[in-house]
């Protein structure tokens, strides 16, 4: 019985001592290509898996918080009509510039290089809010390059990387901080950092500068990697104590972020 | 053989639909833990070698998709699993509902307690564990994987008693 015992004990012993001694050799960098062909090879099941939760999702969105979409809708709505007349009036701006540019010869220096990357998967919990993407070192990811939806809508920012895979943490993620502006007002700068909601906190408004709700926010070029002019989300809430030299806004992120299934990745030299 | 090639497959599916569907979902059903949920009861039906075969494979491919060193969720799972062997065979022993729920709630916590430690070594930003939502988070985790427990073994239940092939198992529990 003792003996049967020490066998038993014996060889749990000779397996953590296997596991450890994989952790050890894998710290070192071996087992790269496992990992590289692992990846490849999962991938398609993932995708399905994905599907499934995306579903799920949504059927579970629909159940319970079909208030809520209603009367978002209607808000939205209302916003719409307005983003209307102000598209009218950025149009007739945008082809002012243009024929700005042409007349002065300047060459835009906003063409940025970037790497479109398939969402494995995603985490949304308070305290975690992240995806992973099929890119990775390989293709000239870093950490801290920004990624994005469509055509410039701020998802978040390379965290950590692999060779063929990384972790992106969104802007929603408690952790997460990325410098921003007001749309249209370089003045008004501040830090819109992450919540345990799915609101963005932009800190550190001098008191002294008008911002109202339903105004842009976008990136601001304060920090090197960061392309300018990003789109981040909308004023929701302005908060401004009297007694404090900044005030803080409530932005709402514009990106839905559950329902992701390409990105692009920005990259910077 | 035959066996083992399934609960290689079996494992593969479970550590991929725990990260890739699971954790999409919405919150807070994404706290749901299934390989945890797996090895209660492969800790139940006592299949020791199919369980560290499961631990395995489950626990390379959390390390695959969790950039942490080749193993370091092996070693993870392969200590919630003795240590929940050894809290069932000697303090729960008997194979209820009451007692594979308080298995898998003390196996979750520890995986939670043995997150912290790894995050503490391998990840240099963690926010505070104590903060109001991390405490509100934590009890759901409970309660998702304590529904979880019962809904699984209510319908393992039901299923062993319709389909009587299983007899032999479904007398376990």
């Amino acid at each position: 019985m003792i003996f049967k015992r020490f066998k038993r004990t014996k060889r749990n012993l000779i397996l953590i001592a296997g596991i450890i001694l994989l952790i050890i050799l894998s710290t070192f960098g071996l087992f790269g290509f496992f990992r590289n062909a692992a990846v490849y090879v999962l991938q398609p099941v993932q995708g399905v898996f994905l599907g499934m939760a995306n579903l799920a999702g949504n059927i579970y969105s629909l159940t319970f918080n079909k208030e809520t979409y209603i009367s978002k809708n209607e808000e939205m709505r209302s916003q719409m009509q307005n983003l209307a007349i102000d598209y009218v009036k950025f149009e007739a701006l945008r082809e002012e510039k243009e024929k700005l540019i042409k007349m002065i010869g300047y060459v835009e220096s906003s063409d940025h290089e970037v790497v479109a990357a398939k969402v494995l998967t995603h985490v949304s919990t308070p305290t975690k809010k992240s995806i992973l993407i099929n890119k990775g070192s390989s293709d000239g990811i870093a950490p801290g390059m920004v990624v994005i939806e469509g055509e410039g809508m701020v998802l978040g920012r390379a965290h950590e990387v692999e060779d063929y895979l990384t972790w992106v943490r969104l802007i929603t993620d408690p952790r997460s901080k990325i410098p921003v502006k007001v749309m249209g007002e370089d003045k008004i700068t501040g830090i819109a950092s992450g919540t345990y909601s799915s609101l963005l906190n932009m800190e550190l408004i001098p008191q002294q500068e008008k911002i109202h709700i339903n105004d842009l926010v976008v990136t601001s070029n304060l920090e090197e990697g960061i392309p300018e002019n990003l789109l981040v989300g909308v004023i929701n809430q302005i908060d401004a104590p009297s007694n404090d030299p900044f005030k803080s806004a409530l932005v709402e992120p514009i990106t839905d972020f559950k329902n992701l299934k390409f990105v692009s990745v920005i990259i910077f030299p | 053989m035959v066996k083992y090639t399934l609960i290689i497959l079996a494992a593969m599916l479970v550590a991929l639909a725990e990260i890739s569907m699971v954790w999409a979902m919405p919150y807070p059903l994404n706290l749901f833990f299934l390989p945890v949920q797996i090895l209660v009861f492969l800790i139940i039906f006592d299949v020791k070698r199919y369980a560290w075969l499961f631990v395995i494979i489950a626990g390379l491919i959390f390390d695959i998709f969790s950039f942490s060193p080749l193993g370091l969720n092996v070693l993870v799972f392969a200590c919630l699993f003795i240590i929940g062997r050894f809290l069932f065979y000697n303090y729960l022993t008997n194979r209820s509902l009451m007692s594979a729920a308080l298995l898998c709630l003390s196996m979750i916590f520890l995986y939670e307690l043995f997150n912290y430690v790894k995050d503490l070594f391998f990840s240099g930003d963690i926010i505070s564990y104590f903060s109001a939502e991390e405490v509100k988070a934590f009890i759901f985790l409970m309660v998702i994987n304590f529904a979880g427990i019962v809904i699984i073994y209510l319908g393992l239940r039901t299923g062993m008693r319709i389909f009587k092939k299983s007899r032999g198992l479904y007398e376990k529990i």
